[in-house]
């Protein structure tokens, strides 16, 4: 197989979600940051093929994610819909990863490479939960709502899907947003218009 | 309201879109051997069922999975009594 370098592309928020920090009574209760160039896919079960699709998830992933929940670590896939995944990806190749689902799902599904279509926002620290409660009514507590669920939501009536990803006592959870290109700029000011009563530190892409 | 959507479960009912009445059944197309009604063709595409009391409803989860739904809930107290995918309320619905 040839050597493939990541792809590089500019985000909907290049020139925005500018390397910053403001900080409330000498601390930030919020991280903002952007993964470069993630790899989004959306693929969803042709009509009688889902339990096909999942038996091939199953195969190569381990098991297939509960509705509602992710599996995997390089390479997430998310259960966001019936019938219906998300699958992310970090530091793939252009179209790498859509065309490795498509060999692994063949008939059973349509995998389509909505990394362009898509933005990815970090979002972490001690008042993330905080101030997501501010803009959705998922149930965030961490008895419902553990590392690894995702759900879609409406986040300050912008539709995205939320993914908690890891949950540190000390630094605080960490969850992914993935939202429409078209809708990133106006998800991204609601987010610093609400991380600004906590403190927050936007910090550059790496690369 | 809540809607507690089957995949999602409990959810703001600004996160549904409603379509409505969830009872018109398509009937026979024109030219079907067991021929077509105008009356019954009226009734599917104009006249819809608005009662106070329970109803049948369709729902769509678009701000979060994008499921139709069928909610049974009462229009005068809001309160919700049963919600399924449509996919699978409507199921068998062609064959019969």
């Amino acid at each position: 197989m040839p050597e493939l370098s990541a792809a590089r592309r500019l985000g909907p928020l290049a020139g925005i979600a500018l390397p910053t920090r403001v900080e409330l009574d000498g601390g930030i209760g919020i991280r903002l940051s952007l993964p470069p160039a993630p790899s989004i896919v959306t693929a969803e079960a042709r009509r009688g093929a889902a339990v096909e699709m999942a038996q091939r998830i199953a195969e190569r992933f381990g098991r297939m994610p509960q509705p509602g929940r992710s599996i995997g670590e390089a390479t997430l896939v998310l259960h966001s819909a019936p019938e219906t995944l998300l699958i992310l990806g970090e530091g793939r190749a252009e179209g790498e990863l859509v065309a490795e689902l498509r060999a692994l799902l063949g008939e059973t599904a349509s995998p389509v490479d909505n990394s362009h279509g898509r933005a990815l926002i970090r979002l972490g620290g001690a008042k993330a939960r905080e101030l997501l409660s501010f803009g959705t009514a998922v149930d965030l507590a961490v008895e419902s709502f553990p590392p690894g669920a995702c759900a879609s939501t409406l986040l300050g009536h912008i539709a995205v899907t939320l993914l908690l990803r890891s949950d540190d006592p000390e630094a605080g959870p960490v969850f992914d947003l993935v939202v429409a290109r078209g809708f990133a700029e106006s998800l991204w000011d609601w987010l610093i218009g609400r991380a600004r009563r906590f403190g927050y530190e936007v910090t550059a892409p790496a690369g | 309201m809540l809607i507690h959507c089957p995949f999602c479960g409990a959810r703001p009912s600004e996160e549904f879109a409603v379509l409505g009445d969830a009872g018109p059944k398509r009937p026979e197309a024109p030219g079907d051997d067991t021929g077509s009604d105008p009356e019954a063709w009226y009734d599917y595409v104009y006249l819809r069922d608005n009662p106070r009391g329970v109803h049948r409803e369709f729902w769509q989860h678009v701000g979060g999975c994008r499921a139709w739904l069928v909610v049974e809930r009462d229009t005068a107290t809001h309160e919700v009594r049963s919600v399924e995918l449509a996919r699978k309320a409507t199921a068998g619905r062609e064959a019969s």
